[in-house]
């Protein structure tokens, strides 16, 4: 079922002669949730038997349900991922005050989802009151929490859950906001309470952790797999690491301790489990860069976002990883490194590369730039490349075209052109648009943040045309009227997410796209041509949709403060949660 | 679908669905009598402003859902009462929030009549502000954007700066380190200022 896109309209005729025990039995393999939702439209019976069966929903937008609603369509769920503030947030756009606590949520959760065992928020403000409350009611039966770029809780709350939650097999907080960072008693509480974990991941909250205890949870924790810390000096880790036997995922430590003396910075023959095959190490620098050579060809994983390499830094080391399968790092990496990449790294499946430190003269590497000679090269050489994320300071058409002839896993495909060069090769780029979105023909997320004018009404024309299967779209200084907005809704039969920034249309044509994207659920936008009282908004309003005018912020003359739209499709009514800076659309009177 | 479940459940034993939403339509047509099944259009009005040179203004008074003129009869809210119930609670303090001049204002407990007499006010203006819309319209489309700049992921740029703040930190204060840390940090930080210096030249 899970071929073309135009094949999940099941009919009524697909139900009959298939008895019950054949259907449970197939159900029980269908895990996509694509694929669900076709089944549960077949007729009322298979929505019974796909209700009952669902273990796992998604929830994109917090907001979009209640609680009760989605218990009374899925009652046997186990597990759960809930998203709230806007993609927006994590770049520091959305106001603090926006909303997205996730009290209502965990108190339902707590109190009437029986089977529930895997808590994922995203995005969410979480209390100490929350987890307490979710404590109480899971503890016996929890095995999986994360506070995924969450905030509003302490490590008290971490505390509380060591303790209790004995079932607890993951723990993932990476880059929330915690407080009372320095207390890191939870962790000797989670050594000596917890046997089953085996992920535990707080990279990127600065919590801190001392070493003894990082060492006690190896000894102790003897299914420990996956291990993301925030910074510990790396010649304080060696217990850990040959206690943690099974470790297969790393990220933390630190090569950067300026309290510590010279000696302890001798990193020859340092020693890393032979499960080991992620790796992230912040602050490694050149010098200590060989620490991963004798390991090269084990890894699987290189983030090195968190390091400080030069270009050449970059090629040295990918020589030495031919296995890898996912590559992160920021643009320092380069032209030279990306091709490197191309030549050695031919399971390449994601790439992620990062905009560095562009403003700061000195720090990167003046030769760290990527542009199209890059892109060509990756996509002639890693065949296998389903996700890719980069930021370019120069694109042609030809590479975009070539994205499209070589890319043919791509399903996850963003590209973001820097504003470091005044000036770009070539523009308009729609001829490469179309020729990359007719070639990946796999493309469901697809994001084109470019520059006014290099992506045309005619480029916009084609995104709309080619765009079968994509679901969610992010486009930046994109098109040049409204007509081009217009044409791209005629098409995008999938659309559900849609994000703009920094795009020319006006508040009429964002509401006549909004009502034309037949799949659109929710919008996200800044930066438009406001009309002078905003009246043409209203004609997104309709019934089911929560359309939220966020006012820029009156004291602040930046240019995030811009007015920001965003709309969603909703059972759950109006969010009662508005902060004063948020207008709610209603149908008028 | 759970609205499904929902109806069944109301309709008890033995008593169809069909009779079920009959007697929910039968029930909703009773509470909105009156023929007031308008349709739900954004009404926008136009009024002369003091200061700018087209000011439009807009009432919209917030209405509580049940109030709603849409024939919403599925499949979400006309079958969940205890949603309802819920809307009813939030419903007691309508908002009338107004677009003018390109911002926007909100009022809390604005009641119905006095909306009623600011809509009047607005409509009754409509035509003697009617020519200006077109001018003003024109003149307010400066083909312009404010200048946004490519927001930056927080996670990575909150541990570039933590770096930064470091090596500045350090090289203000080098007699603190002790004599071999320091000869350790200079060489490292002159071999980030000048990255990649060895291989420049081979490349």
């Amino acid at each position: 079922m899970g071929g073309e896109a135009g094949d999940r309209r099941l009919g009524r005729v697909m139900s009959f002669g298939i008895p019950d025990v054949a259907l449970g039995l197939v159900m029980g393999f269908v895990e996509d949730p694509w694929d669900r939702d076709a089944i549960s439209l077949v007729c009322r019976h298979w929505c019974r038997v796909d209700a009952l069966s669902r273990k796992h929903v998604t929830v994109g937008m917090a907001y979009s349900i209640t609680p009760d609603r989605l218990l009374r369509r899925f009652p046997c769920l186990e597990s759960l991922k809930l998203k709230a503030k806007p993609r927006a947030a994590m770049f520091n756009l959305i106001p603090d005050d926006w909303g997205g606590s996730a009290s209502l949520w965990i108190r339902q959760l707590s109190a009437s989802f029986d089977f529930l065992k895997a808590l994922h928020l995203r995005r969410m403000i979480v209390s100490d009151d929350d987890v307490d409350v979710l404590v109480r009611a899971k503890a016996h039966m929890l095995a999986s929490l994360k506070l995924d770029r969450c905030s509003g809780f302490s490590t008290s709350s971490l505390a509380l859950l060591a303790r209790t939650c004995k079932k607890l097999e993951t723990l993932f907080l990476e880059d929330s906001s915690i407080a009372d960072k320095e207390n890191d008693e939870w962790l000797r509480e989670l050594a000596t309470n917890n046997s089953v974990i085996e992920t535990l991941n707080f990279f990127l909250t600065d919590l801190r952790a001392s070493p003894a205890y990082l060492t006690l949870l190896g000894r102790n924790c003897r299914r420990l797999k996956v291990l993301k810390i925030s910074e510990c000096f790396m010649p304080d880790l060696v217990d850990l690491f040959r206690t943690a036997e099974i470790l297969q995922d790393f990220a933390g430590g630190s090569f950067d301790d300026p309290g510590q003396d010279a000696e302890s910075r001798n990193y020859e023959n340092y020693y890393f489990p032979p499960s080991l095959h992620r790796l992230s190490l912040l602050y490694m620098g050149t010098n200590e860069m060989p620490v991963l050579f004798p390991y090269g060809a084990t890894l699987k994983k290189l983030d090195l976002q968190f390091a400080f390499l030069s270009t050449e830094d970059h090629c040295q080391l990918v020589q030495r990883c031919p296995n890898l399968e996912t590559l992160e790092a920021r643009d320092v990496i380069g032209d030279r490194g990306l091709q490197v990449v191309a030549q050695t790294c031919k399971k390449l499946q994601r790439l992620r590369v990062e905009r560095g430190d562009d403003d700061q003269g000195g720090l990167e590497d003046e030769h760290g730039m990527v542009t199209q000679v890059g892109l060509m090269a990756v996509a002639q050489g890693c065949p296998h490349l389903e996700y890719w994320a980069v930021h370019v300071t120069d694109i042609t058409n030809a590479a975009l075209e070539a994205i499209g002839t070589f890319s043919k896993s791509l399903n996850d495909f963003r590209l973001v052109l820097l504003d470091r060069e005044a000036n770009i090769t070539e523009s308009p780029l729609d001829n490469g648009v179309c020729s990359l979105l007719r070639g990946c023909t796999k493309l469901q997320r697809f994001a084109f943040y470019v520059r006014p004018g290099a992506l045309s009404d005619v480029g916009l024309g084609y995104v709309g045309e080619f765009s079968k299967k994509i679901r969610y779209m992010l486009l930046g200084n994109a098109g040049e009227s409204d007509q081009g907005l217009l044409q791209l809704s005629t098409g995008c039969p999938m659309l559900q997410k849609l994000e703009l920034r920094g795009c020319f249309f006006s508040e009429r044509a964002l509401a006549m796209a909004a009502l034309q994207l037949k799949s659109l659920r929710y919008l996200w936008v800044q930066g438009y041509k406001a009309s002078p009282n905003g009246t043409d908004l209203m004609a997104m309003v309709r019934p089911f949709w929560n359309i939220e005018f966020i006012a820029p912020k009156q004291d602040e003359p930046c240019p995030h403060g811009q007015a920001q739209v965003l709309a969603y499709y909703s059972l759950a009514g109006m969010r009662s949660d508005c902060p004063p800076s948020i207008t709610r659309l209603h149908p008028s009177i | 679908m759970a609205g499904d479940e929902q109806q069944a459940a109301a309709g008890g034993n033995g008593s169809s669905r069909f009779a079920v939403t009959c007697g929910l339509l039968r029930q909703y047509m009773k509470e909105h009598a009156g023929g007031r099944f308008l349709p739900a259009v954004p009404m926008s009005v136009v009024v002369p402003g003091a200061d700018d040179v087209v000011v439009g203004a807009a009432a919209v008074v917030e209405e509580a859902p049940e109030e709603r003129k849409t024939m919403e009869l599925f499949p979400q809210e006309a079958g969940t009462l205890k949603g309802s119930q819920e809307r009813k609670e939030t419903s007691k303090s309508p908002q009338l929030t107004i677009f003018y001049g390109g911002s926007v204002a909100v009022f809390d407990d604005f009641p119905a009549d006095k909306a009623d007499e600011l809509m009047k006010l607005v409509a009754g203006s409509f035509d003697s502000a009617a020519a200006e819309v077109d001018a003003g319209a024109a003149a307010a489309c400066h083909p312009s954007l404010p200048d946004m700049p490519i927001a930056r992921k927080v996670s990575l740029q909150r541990f570039l700066q933590k770096r930064k703040n470091r090596l500045v930190a350090t090289e203000s204060f080098p007699s603190a380190s002790p004599p071999e840390s320091e000869k350790e940090e200079s060489s490292k930080r002159a071999k980030k200022e000048g990255d990649g210096a060895p291989w420049l030249g081979a490349g």
